[in-house]
């Protein structure tokens, strides 16, 4: 490859300028500050890119003004042209614009595939140096140098094994440092360092637990030692309370019992109602004397009353007798009653019976009542009644039977008449068969033509007939209207024959058969069967007429038997009425009313005999009370009066008088009796009182009832005292919970000081309350363990770190392999490359060896050891061998000079050659190596395109010695 | 001979409050709450199996905490699921294991359990008798470990009784040796056979499995897987003991989180989309296999297509796995995407690479080198490659403090395996991508 043209925009002190450079070598010739060293760096610049800022200072600004930067045209080695384009304001790649010769667009990635990985240093050490360069023995040894040059040869396009080394580095970096955060392994560890530090703190989560449950039972322990104490200090406040409260009871006590000393204890025997029973006792008495008095008094007042009321022992004694009359007379009143009624029915049963006898035709009741209107008797009327009734429809059917033959006999007789033939039957006949003999015998008949000239008369007879057919057909009677019609048809055809031109007598024949003119076979036929029909219908007639004579004798004979029957019947009928007493000339029905007359006669006539029994019996029953009253009431000297009935009412209220008296008595001689039983239970009460107050009194010791009362007083006094002093001992229990406590205060009582009872309980309250925070802080200290053991139990902290650090080792583990692999795979290419390095080297050296010795004029015929490396030595044409610190400096500069054409040269056996830019190197060589050194440089120009930058003269002479080559810069 | 029916439930390990171990990412927080009660949720999930299937007794073979990792929270609900069970008057048998030894701190003295909890001492021949109604239906043997270490064969101290009960042997033990298990209290299926046991109610390998089937021996394994090892349901045996002492069991699933691997094959996938559609298919898949619980889904892409360089590039994954978790909001149960492993390899002919004589060539003979210095004869090469890896490692693995604290540091073996194999892979995609001049 080589650089065609040049085209700086800005760049230093350049500006707009241009250069068309040859193949092969180019020397540019200027003074200093010419601007070889810009355009040097302008060729680096534009490949490679500018170079950074420093201290604030840009490299190499556009002072000339321009756009800092420009193009270079390049020609690889197949002739294409590549244009380079880079501009830029500062450091670094600024925009680079690679045109392809197929006119594609690249960017670095482009320039570096054409420049085969040769990245700056590498250009800048070995293909574009100037004398600072080139006198730099480590720009040589240094591994991306050398690297490149190799790489040039391992066919990895734009890049190289360094490179490729690098980026393994870089992902190596991403994953570990031995130093530093950022890397995911570095970033690891530190998490699993916290995560390690955090599972040791966690994993003492059980001894906790351990410990946490056994401070909750100290906890417990202390809280069960101070609620005991707490109770301790309860009782014993509840104990001072109580002698507290004790002390004003047992002091009254103490004083209730000392009074209780002092009273007679015998009163205890008197009893606390002794004094009560002995006035109830006395009050009793009293009354008791009282209610005597009053039942004497109350017996002398009823004495008295008996006295006065009078009562009448007779009307007593006869006092059943009396109600026995009442009975009779109260049942008399209701006779009356039934005795009226009987005579009512009986006045009803007369008229009955009256009306009966007037209703009949008999002549008295007594003849009424004398008909037998029995069963058989009534049977016997049935019989006749039958009799008559039958023989009598007999009569009257035998006379209808009669009536009705005779009718139809002159019925017949009218028919017969009526039937009188307009027509001959016979002679119709006899004139059909002789038509019909006609017909058969042959058509020689003159009736067709005289029918044919007559057609007037076939219309007159057909006409007609026809007519008087339809009309009989109409009237239901087609016979009739046959005749009709035969009639007319007749009178026509004698109205015809009447008439001028009358028809001949074959059509007389024709009428006479009642035929049509010119007749068809068919119609003859019907004429015959019609004709046929009449003549059995007159025979039909003819025989009725007879049977109906016949059957009129018989008839008639059957009705005179009838007539004879009958009056027989009659006949036995008038004896049987006059047997029973019934009017003659009875009808049965009426003899059947009558008889049935007699009948309600007769029930009416024994219910009146009944009713009159009734009104006789009550008749005699009232006789008989009016007997027996007269005498009783007599007897008792009952005023007399207008009625019995009278004087037994005036007996009964007397009586009743009399027994109210009665009663009243008794009531008083009762109560009488009751008041004196009731007396002796008086007597008896105050008999008692007196006793038993009598006891009372000596039972306690007194004389009388005032003493008594005034002891009784004395003792209700000592009871008092006793119940207050029990009263008190209970109160006291009561406070002391029970009686043995009790027991102790009043013992204690004695010497019992209230204050130091204060003093303590004041004391002791407030150590409750001590105990009692106490405890409630233990409590509290408690509850506290038990969250604290709950929430250790729950906890996954631990859990999740441990599984977190898991993860995170696995991650390592991975991150570490993956490093590991990653971290081999650089080394393995890293040997790679020196093993290529070490098998190309032998060539580079062989090169380098040749341009100094050709340099050197053969003083120096061997370089051994790798380029640049530190223990790089020559051996001398007398085999000597030399370091570089033992050369002079033009010598080492020629050394380094040979090693990099070698360099270049290796690098060109597999890549493009790239050109080679020198500054100015030949300053420190001798004339004569100079020159063999421009004719080393002009060896090297024939392979590559070679820029060299000088401000001598003789130098640029010694590179192109025509000048054809040479161009003055500045 | 008709004895008296009835069931029980056996559980263990329960590791209560223990972390879920081993992811690879930063689990969100919803993740991290559900994970961390992930074991005490199962040893619930036990005791309500327990209630609703009616048990008679519950028994626990041991490791019921971590004396490592001992969480009073954990030992509170353990003790709150025995009060459970006993309310329900379902008693429960203890014993316990190498994480919860006698003499360990695990177990708060202050925490105070149900009468009808048995723990069993640590004195050989220690049985308890389940009766009903006045009757033995199950006497249970069990013995429970002094210290972490035992080392004594526990089960051939086991003897059956003689009143005609259903012996079970509840035992934390190791049968037959196994070789990736610590082994404590071990002994052989023929001390099993020969104790007389009806039952043996075995504890201590997490793997739910059934040791001998006559007499029946189960591990009930741990109700809650913990770790990404920890595959598959996880919960314990439900049994049931008829009247002529047949024993049927059933396996209650009681994990409330499981673990999720999955594998994406990128071969046929071209686009971004299709490979997001095919990990959402295959994360949709676990969740309908999952029977409604929390998926911890560990997806691994494998495979050569085109989509391997899109995948290596920086971030790319891990935005992935961003974007498949924001499809789906973090409530219970979740389906979380804890990693996702790039297995995918280049499409270019890594055999024939390796033989190219140029950059990429020479690095996968550099890494075959270094890979085979760990089983070559030649001390020197294997000493200097040893040396080289572990300088490589050592600044993470054994200079920083922090890194020897919190990180294991690979064996010689995973350093020259499976680590040389990434990073293998990782050069290679950095050179072939180079190569292609790709970012």
């Amino acid at each position: 490859m080589r650089i065609e043209r040049i085209d700086i925009d800005g760049f230093g002190r350049l500006a707009n300028a241009s250069w068309e450079l040859p193949p092969g070598l180019s020397v540019f010739l200027g003074q200093n500050e010419a601007g070889k060293s810009t355009l040097l760096n302008a060729v680096r610049a534009l490949l490679f890119g500018f170079e950074s800022t420093r201290n604030g200072r840009v490299w190499y600004p556009a002072l000339a003004g321009g756009r800092r930067g420009g193009r270079l045209a390049l020609l690889d080695r197949a002739g294409g042209r590549w244009t380079v384009t880079r501009h830029g304001d500062g450091g670094g790649t600024g925009s680079l614009a690679v045109e392809a010769p197929t006119g594609n667009q690249g960017g670095t990635e482009t320039l570096d595939r054409l420049l085969h990985g040769a990245d700056k240093d590498l250009f800048r050490s070995i293909f574009a140096f100037g004398l600072s360069e080139l006198s730099d023995v480590s720009s040589l040894s240094a591994e991306g140098i050398r690297g490149r040059i190799y790489g040039a040869a391992t066919g990895l396009g734009g890049a190289s094994a360094v490179d490729l080394e690098g980026e393994l580095r870089e992902r190596l970096e991403e994953h570990f440092k031995p130093s530093g955060q950022k890397p995911a392994l570095n970033a690891l560890f530190a998490r699993m360092d916290e995560l390690r530090d955090r599972i040791a703190a966690l994993s003492r989560a059980p001894e906790e637990h351990a410990a946490a449950h056994r401070e909750r039972a100290e906890a417990a322990a202390a809280a069960d030692r101070l609620r005991a104490e707490a109770e301790a200090l309860r009782a014993r406040i509840v104990r001072l309370e109580r002698s507290r409260a004790a002390a004003p009871i047992i002091v009254e006590l103490t004083e209730a019992q000392v009074r209780l000393a002092a009273t007679d204890p015998s009163l205890d025997r008197l009893g606390a109602d002794a004094a009560a029973d002995a006035e109830s006792l006395g009050v009793a008495l009293q009354a008791a004397r009282t209610r005597l008095r009053d039942a004497d008094r109350a017996a002398a007042d009823l004495g008295v009353d008996i006295g006065t009321v009078a009562v009448d022992q007779a009307l007593l004694a006869a006092s059943s007798n009396l109600r026995a009359l009442e009975a009779d007379r109260a049942a008399l009143a209701g006779d009356e009653g039934r005795r009226a009624d009987a005579l009512a029915a009986i006045a009803r049963h007369d008229g009955t019976i009256g009306d009966q006898v007037a209703r009949t035709r008999m002549a008295s009741e007594a003849a009424l009542l004398a008909l037998d209107d029995s069963i058989p008797a009534i049977d016997a009327l049935d019989g006749h009644e039958a009799a008559i009734e039958r023989t009598a429809t007999m009569v009257t059917d035998a006379e209808r039977l009669v009536r009705s033959m005779r009718d139809q006999a002159a019925s017949r007789i009218g028919d017969a008449t009526m039937e009188s033939p307009p027509l001959d039957v016979e002679d119709a006949m006899a004139a059909l068969r002789q038509v019909a003999a006609a017909r058969a015998t042959g058509r020689s008949s003159p009736l067709p033509s005289a029918l044919r000239q007559m057609p007037g008369l076939a219309i007159a007879v057909v006409v007609p007939l026809l007519t008087g057919v339809l009309v009989g057909s109409a009237a239901g009677n087609w016979q009739a209207g046959a005749v009709i019609g035969i009639a007319a048809a007749v009178a026509a055809v004698l109205l015809a024959r009447a008439a001028p031109g009358a028809v001949e007598l074959d059509a007389a024949l024709l009428v006479r058969a009642g035929l049509p003119l010119e007749p068809s076979d068919e119609v003859i036929e019907r004429r015959r069967e019609e004709l046929a029909l009449e003549r059995a219908r007159r025979e039909h007639g003819r025989a009725t007429s007879s049977d109906l004579q016949h059957r009129l004798a018989a008839a008639e004979a059957d009705a005179a038997t009838a007539a004879a029957d009958r009056e027989a019947v009659l006949r036995r009928w008038g004896s049987w009425l006059a047997a029973a007493g019934l009017p003659a000339e009875s009808t049965p029905a009426v003899a059947r009313k009558t008889l049935a007359a007699a009948g309600i006669a007769r029930r009416a006539a024994d219910d009146r005999r009944e009713q009159q029994a009734i009104a006789d019996g009550v008749r005699e029953r009232a006789t008989a009370f009016e007997r027996r009253a007269s005498t009783l009431l007599d007897t008792l000297g009952i005023a007399p009066g207008a009625t019995a009935a009278g004087r037994l009412q005036s007996a009964m209220d007397r009586l009743e008088e009399a027994m109210r008296a009665d009663e009243r008595r008794r009531g008083l001689i009762a109560q009488q009796a009751k008041l004196a039983a009731q007396r002796v239970e008086i007597v008896a009460a105050v008999e008692a009182a007196e006793r038993e107050l009598g006891a009372q009194l000596v039972a306690t010791g007194v004389a009388d009832l005032g003493a008594l009362r005034s002891r009784a007083r004395a003792g209700a006094e000592r009871r008092a005292i006793a119940d207050r002093v029990r009263e008190l001992r209970e109160r006291l229990v009561t406070l002391a919970g029970s009686q043995p406590v009790a027991d102790e205060l009043l013992a204690e009582s004695a010497t019992l000081d209230l204050a130091a009872v204060e003093i303590e309980h004041g004391e002791t309250t407030a150590r409750l309350a001590a105990v009692e925070d106490e405890e409630r802080a233990v409590h509290a200290g408690v509850g506290e363990l038990t969250a604290r053991i709950r929430g250790l139990e729950a906890s996954a902290d631990l859990g999740a770190a441990r599984q977190e650090l898991a993860a995170l080792q696995g991650q390592a583990r991975a991150l570490g392999t993956s490093w590991a692999a990653t971290a081999l795979a650089g080394r393995l290419l890293a040997e790679t490359r020196h093993r290529y390095e070490r098998e190309r080297q032998p060539d580079v050296v062989k090169s380098a060896q040749a341009y100094f010795r050709q340099i050197t004029n053969g003083r120096y015929v061997r370089i051994m050891a790798p380029p640049g490396d530190a223990s790089v030595r020559v051996e001398t044409e007398t085999g000597e061998q030399l370091l570089p610190s033992q050369l002079s400096r033009g010598t080492v500069e020629q050394l380094y000079l040979a090693l990099r054409f070698g360099l270049i040269e290796e690098f060109a056996r597999h890549a493009e050659p790239l050109p080679v830019v020198m500054d100015d190197i030949l300053v420190n060589f001798d004339a004569a190596r100079a020159g063999r050194a421009a004719s080393a440089i002009g060896e090297l120009a024939t392979t590559h395109q070679v820029i060299f930058f000088t401000c001598r003269a003789e130098t640029a002479n010694a590179l192109d010695p025509g000048g054809g080559r040479t161009r003055a810069l500045g | 001979m008709s004895f008296p029916a009835f069931r029980f439930l056996h559980a263990g390990d329960l590791h209560l409050d223990s972390p879920i171990t081993g992811l690879a990412t930063v689990a969100p927080r919803e993740v991290l709450d559900v994970l961390r009660s992930a074991t005490t949720d199962a040893w619930r999930s036990i005791v309500r199996t327990a209630i609703d299937e009616s048990v008679d007794f519950v028994l626990i073979a041991g490791d019921v905490f971590e004396v490592a990792n001992p969480t009073l929270l954990g030992q509170t609900r353990f003790r709150d699921g025995l009060v459970e069970l006993a309310a329900h008057r379902i008693r429960s048998f203890v014993v316990h294991g190498n994480h919860d030894p006698m003499d360990g701190k695990a177990w708060a003295a202050s925490l105070v359990f149900p009468d009808l909890v048995h723990r069993f001492g640590t004195a050989a021949g220690e049985s308890a008798l389940f009766e009903r109604d006045g009757k033995p239906v199950a006497r249970i043997h069990g013995r429970s470990y002094p210290t972490a270490a035992v080392s004594e064969n526990y089960a051939a101290g086991y003897r059956a009784g003689s009143d005609g009960a259903f012996d079970i042997g509840l035992l934390h033990t190791n049968v037959g040796d196994r070789p990736d298990h610590a082994n404590y209290a071990p002994c052989s299926i023929e001390d099993l056979r020969g104790a007389g046991m009806d039952y043996w109610a075995l504890g201590h390998i997490h793997q739910p499995s059934i040791v001998l089937a006559d007499p029946p021996a189960l591990y009930s394994g741990i109700p809650q897987g913990r770790d990404p090892g920890e595959l598959g349901e996880r919960g314990c045996w439900l049994v049931e003991v008829d009247e002529s002492h047949r024993v049927a069991h059933r396996f209650v699933a009681t994990d409330h989180v499981r673990w999720s691997p999955l594998t994406v094959d990128i071969a046929e996938l071209a686009t971004d989309e299709a490979l997001r559609t095919a990990c959402r298919e295959a994360i949709e898949g676990a969740i309908t296999g999952g029977g409604g619980r929390s998926l911890v889904i560990r997806l691994r892409l494998i495979g050569r297509g085109p989509l391997h360089g899109t995948l290596v590039r920086t971030g790319y994954v891990d935005d992935l796995r961003t974007l498949l978790n924001e499809e789906r909001p973090l409530g219970v149960p979740f389906a979380w995407v804890e990693s996702i492993a790039d297995d995918t390899v280049p499409q270019i002919d890594i055999d024939a690479r390796r033989t190219a004589q140029d950059f990429v060539g020479d690095y996968l003979r550099t890494v075959a080198e270094a890979r085979r210095a760990e089983r070559t004869t030649d001390p020197e090469a294997h000493e200097h490659w040893q040396r080289l890896l572990r300088e490589t490692i050592a600044p993470l693995f054994e200079h920083a403090p922090r890194g020897r604290r919190y990180l294991v540091s690979p064996t010689d073996a995973e350093l020259a395996g499976r680590l040389l194999d990434e990073a293998e892979s990782i050069g290679l995609d950095l050179l072939v991508r180079a190569e292609e001049g790709r970012d």
